[in-house]
């Protein structure tokens, strides 16, 4: 089914396809075209998810979870565009949900990623500094860190970031407004010993 | 000492050390397994569309059968108010009411229970 897309699809990139193609040839259940759009979306929703749950293991799950209902029902996006705000959307809402039902559990020790550099003196430095910055994200009240989140890691418009929150563009501001102001109240105490050892490592 | 407030410049590049995370290895696999198990099982059920019915012929029978209904109330109006009434039945019937007790007939379902009990004895 796939190649019926391909001829009508866009030629050129790694994805001839585009979301709309790919989209409607799952609504057909085409699960080679559904691949291809997990394979393009899966990482920022789980990036996403990750950092709204603080690292927990169950990050993956729920990123699947979106998927899955996505694959159950693609008719559901109504515009290919809308797409990545939709499975943002579904996320977050599946991650409070996962809330509701289980208090939040902080980011362990062991669950957090290093990036694959094996400098094991510079991993340490750089991990503990990332330790602080993420523990002080997680403290962030949930909307307000899923603001941050979009915004400031994943680089969302601050439309679109509105769109995923459901609210104004004024209200989305003022999220990330009063996160940047948390944050510096809770990061100022060990600021110089955090932008030092941030400098150490060169950054 | 916690020294000046920290600058919007300052917090970007504290923010830019935050843990990345990545994907774990083999969750795009896992994912596409499990939708692959569930398969093109599609959990919307598309509704029919509604089939609007043809309107009914009207029928004229409707019309002719109600010409004796209301032939029938007329005569019943006429008969009731020139009192004529008593005279349709036959003399027998007259008699055989006159001496019927309602007193002591079977007045509804409260008399259910003592035929009941009557017949069970």
């Amino acid at each position: 089914m796939l190649q019926s897309v391909a001829t009508g699809g866009q030629s050129g990139g790694s994805h001839p396809h585009t979301d709309a193609d790919l989209l409607a040839a799952s609504v057909r259940k085409d699960q080679r075209a559904f691949a291809l759009l997990v394979e393009r979306h899966f990482a920022l929703v789980y990036r996403v998810v990750w950092r709204q749950m603080n690292g927990h293991a169950d990050a993956e799950d729920v990123a699947q979870e979106a998927f899955l209902r996505l694959w159950k029902n693609p008719g559901q996006v109504r515009e290919a565009g809308a797409l990545k705000g939709w499975l943002l959307r579904v996320a977050s809402n599946l991650v409070t949900d996962r809330f509701r039902k289980a208090p939040a559990e902080t980011l362990g020790d062991d669950d957090v990623f290093v990036d694959g550099r094996d400098n094991a003196e510079e991993a340490l430095g750089r991990r503990q500094v990332a330790t602080a910055i993420d523990d002080a994200i997680a403290q962030l009240p949930e909307r307000q860190r899923l603001a941050l989140t979009l915004v400031h890691f994943e680089q969302l418009s601050n439309a679109a970031a509105a769109a995923v929150l459901e609210v104004s563009v004024d209200a989305l501001e003022s999220l990330l407004a009063r996160a940047r102001r948390t944050l510096k109240e809770k990061l100022n105490p060990q600021k110089q010993l955090l932008l030092a050892g941030l400098a150490a490592e060169g950054r | 000492m916690t020294g000046p407030q920290m600058s919007d410049d300052e917090l970007d590049r504290l923010l830019s050390a935050a843990t990345r995370p990545v994907v774990p290895d083999g969750a795009l696999a896992r994912l596409n397994a499990r939708i692959a198990r569930e398969g093109g099982a599609d959990n919307v059920v598309a509704l029919q569309r509604s089939v609007k019915e043809p309107p009914r012929q009207s029928s004229r029978l409707g019309w002719l059968a109600g010409l004796p209904l209301a032939a029938s109330l007329v005569l019943g109006i006429y008969l009731g108010s020139s009192g004529a009434g008593p005279g349709f039945l036959p003399d027998t019937a007259y008699e055989l009411l006159s001496g019927v007790n309602l007193e002591d007939s079977m007045s509804g379902i409260d008399d259910v229970l003592s035929v009941a009990e009557e017949s069970s004895t």
